[in-house]
């Protein structure tokens, strides 16, 4: 029979459902969207922007970061996030710091900061364990925030998180420390001594933080310090001269500085050197141009028309150009102004300023992928002029270029475009290329030289000076 | 290639064209003097469009592009002017180095570049090159660009249809897009025909100009864009202006512009360039009634047909009358 009480049709089609999140949703689902990796590497932007907003310093000046570390201690027990970059204000934390998501997009705007959605800690959190403890010493005094496993568990739809306004002070200065214990299973097997995954996260440190690490930040890793990997390029002293160097251009719009650097990180490569990359590629992860936005990596050695290989009569990246290396720089102190998506993880390559600085990223391609054709084939005879030069990060070589830079006139930009040396033009050269089996090649080097190691290359070249001279004859 | 080693003085419709860009540069001179200006273009062994403009304008130099040292040596004899530079450079390098070479110039110095292509297999790297000079353009930068519009070039290697294509038109569409998938125009099959083409590639110039300009803080406006045959191709030539946002529209409003009756009202109408082969006695009868009589009196006046019929008499007479301010006269001189 119906039931026709009007409560219980109440429970039935109610007027409202509850439409919110479940913990679940952020605990578990959450989560999966990111690696681990870039987890830790989503607080460790949280420390930089820590300290930015704490020192309130230009990002132009030469070392901005300088004096501010975050120490990072992973192991199978814990893994734990120390800074010095000024801790989290108190009224952020009664606000928005342990929201899931910020309410309020327009803090920072003005800020060269590089965090934005207010998720990072957090997710991070959830993302290596089940237990964690949030203790922050901003200037008003500190405070600790305890995710115990009560209130990780799934099914607790309890969200409100109890925060203890009277704990130890810390003794190093304002900042923050994160401590996350009872890891999860996989987290544990990735901290283990056995995992090579610890040195993956110190290579991504020193990468995506290369820029900020040297220009003052620290970064502990295990106790030890992490060093920047920067891109360096070939140049020589004699600026005026022909010889390597890299292009350079130094723009501004809109309050977005930025740099673009296009030149030879390493001595081209000989055919052979070509050959064996194209079976196991390994130096060729390094080629290419890097995209920075605010001294942190956002894309790294890019090889693709994003940065303009293979657009409007630059060549398509290929393993002969392994020795090209540049980079795409933009600084604001109002970062809503900078090229980047609004994940912050990713280049906005519609903005004005990227597709200005990339059109200048394609002039310096031009030049050092024409540089690499124009030797191709007679790469070794370039080695002296590498000789010639050493190399140098781009923050001094745009110090040393600085009397050679001269005005654009489309664009508000000064630039250096390098005298790179080329071959002599009057005796045009063509490539001859074949391929005979390995014995045919040994014979043939017994023959001209007496001995059966000669390189493969070198036996073909002689073969053909010896033909030369008889028909010369 | 088109007749690209016959004299300006056989092919009247080039003639034409290229007389219509010269009144369109006075037009431009009255509204912004074109004295800081700088000619570029690809000007052949003989120079004749420099001729041409350095003749008609003060201009601040001209500089002939060429890809062969053999015809720079010959263009070094031809020249005009002490003052015009030939370059020895293929027309993509002087481009990817275009800022660099205007940086060469004072800096209120503005370019008129034309780009004058007529292998129809290259026309993706060449409409790159145009959107690649549109982006290192300044506010008032003139360029201009010359196409092969043939529509016959749309072919494979060999002539035979695949069966996929119901008709050859299709054919051609897909060879089209599959050339110019950078910039796409959404053409459709009944445009491949040798009379709509210049149309579809028209578009497709305009979205090669509009995507070297994207972002930036000028726009640019098509001021002429016209069709011609030359020998056995169709050539389609479209000359733009660079212009600062917010002055756009006022200088395309100024009278000397908007006034002008060759002026493109967008990048896809087309203006045909069909002048009838002439002896200097019919030209002059023409030209004498001109003002006078309509095409159907003119052509009674005549007493005989220009072309193979009524229709086509009047269709001749008719482009005659819309370009004989520039038809050429040639006379043997010795």
């Amino acid at each position: 029979m119906a039931n026709t009480d009007d409560a219980d049709d109440a429970n039935i089609t109610p007027p409202t459902i509850f439409a919110g999140p479940t913990k679940r949703f952020f605990i578990s689902m959450f989560t999966r969207d990111i690696e681990l990796k870039d987890a830790i590497l989503d607080m460790l932007d949280n420390c930089v922007d820590g300290a930015m907003r704490h020192s309130g310093r230009d990002l132009n000046a030469d070392r901005p970061y300088e004096g501010y570390w975050a120490k990072i201690v992973a192991n199978s027990e814990r893994f734990e996030m120390t800074d010095n970059c000024g801790g989290i204000p108190r009224d952020i934390a009664r606000g928005s710091a342990f929201r899931l998501g910020r309410p309020d997009m327009e803090r920072d705007k003005a800020l060269p900061t590089i965090g934005m959605y207010g998720i990072g800690m957090k997710r991070a959190i959830f993302k290596l364990g089940r237990d964690a403890k949030v203790h922050s010493q901003p200037a008003e005094g500190p405070f600790l925030v305890h995710y115990d496993k009560e209130w990780m568990d799934e099914d607790n739809e309890d969200w409100d998180l109890p925060i203890d306004w009277t704990p130890a002070a810390r003794q190093d200065g304002l900042g923050t420390t994160i401590t996350v214990t009872d890891l999860l299973a996989s987290v544990k097997e990735d901290f283990s001594r056995d995992s090579a995954f610890l040195e993956e996260l110190r290579d991504a440190i020193s990468t995506y933080y290369g820029y900020i690490i040297s220009k003052g930040f620290s970064v502990e890793l295990n106790g030890k310090a992490v060093d920047p990997k920067i891109l360096s390029l070939f140049s020589t002293d004699d600026l005026g001269q022909a010889g390597m160097a890299p292009y350079l251009l130094q723009g501004e719009l809109d309050g977005v500085r930025y740099v673009v650097a296009v030149g030879f990180r390493r001595p081209l490569a000989t055919e052979s050197e070509i050959d064996d990359e194209q079976d196991a590629p390994r130096t060729s992860d390094d080629a290419g141009i890097t995209i920075i936005c605010n001294d942190r990596v956002v894309t790294l050695n890019d090889r693709s028309r994003l940065t303009g290989w293979g657009e409007n009569n630059v060549p398509k990246y290929h393993n002969q150009f392994i020795a090209i290396g540049g980079s795409m720089s933009f600084t604001s102190n109002n970062a809503s102004k900078l090229p980047l998506t609004t994940t912050k993880r990713g280049v906005d390559a519609a903005t004005e300023v990227y597709l200005t600085a990339r059109t200048y990223a394609m002039e310096g391609l031009k030049s050092a992928t024409a540089f690499t054709n124009k030797w191709k084939g007679i790469e070794e005879e370039t080695e002296s002029f590498f000789q010639k030069a050493k190399p140098m990060t781009v923050s001094v070589f745009e110090k040393a270029v600085t009397a050679e830079l001269r005005d654009v006139r489309e664009v508000a930009a000064k630039r250096f475009n390098p005298k790179l040396p080329m071959p002599p033009a009057e005796k045009p050269t063509r490539r001859i290329s074949f391929t005979r089996t390995a014995v045919e090649i040994d014979e043939v080097a017994e023959y001209l030289f007496d001995d059966k190691t000669r390189r493969p290359a070198d036996v073909g070249s002689e073969c053909f000076n010896y033909v030369l001279k008889d028909a010369r004859t | 290639m088109s007749g690209v080693d016959v004299p300006y003085h056989l092919r009247p419709n080039k003639y034409v064209d290229r007389q219509i860009f010269i009144d369109l540069l006075h037009r431009l001179d009255r509204v912004r003097s074109l004295a800081r200006s700088v000619y570029v273009s690809m000007g052949g062994k003989f120079l004749d469009d420099h001729k041409a403009v350095r003749f008609a304008f003060d201009l601040r130099g001209s500089v002939s592009i060429e890809k062969f040292e053999r015809v720079v040596s010959r263009q070094n004899f031809n020249k005009p002017f002490e003052d015009v530079s030939c370059l020895c450079s293929e027309s993509k390098d002087f481009v990817s180095g275009f800022s660099a070479f205007r940086a060469n110039y004072p800096e209120d110095t503005n370019f008129i570049v034309w780009l004058d292509f007529v292998n129809p297999k290259e026309r993706l790297i060449q409409l790159e090159e145009f959107s690649t000079l549109v982006g290192f353009g300044k506010p008032f930068d003139v360029f201009r660009i010359t196409l092969n519009a043939n529509a016959e070039t749309l072919k494979g290697s060999a002539a035979q249809k695949p069966p996929q294509f119901k008709t050859i038109m299709d054919w051609r569409l897909s060879i089209f897009e599959s050339q110019l998938n950078r910039f796409p125009v959404s053409a459709t099959a009944v445009e491949m025909t040798t009379k709509a083409f210049p149309n579809a590639l028209a578009r497709a110039v305009g979205v090669a100009a509009q995507e070297g300009a994207k972002r930036r803080k000028f726009v640019v406006r098509p001021l002429s864009v016209s069709s011609y045959a030359d020998g056995n191709h169709t050539m389609l030539s479209v000359t733009t202006i660079l212009l600062p946002t917010e002055e756009a529209d006022r200088f395309m409003a100024a009278p000397w512009i908007s006034d002008w009756r060759h002026r493109a009202p967008d990048w896809s109408t087309v203006g045909r360039i069909d002048v009838p082969d002439l002896s200097m006695k019919e030209k002059m009868l023409i030209d004498r009634h001109i003002n006078m009589m309509d095409d159907v009196q003119i052509a009674a006046a005549l007493g005989f047909e220009l072309g193979e019929d009524t229709d086509s008499t009047l269709t001749k007479l008719s482009q005659y009358r819309r370009h004989f301010r520039f038809y050429p006269q040639f006379v043997r001189m010795v």
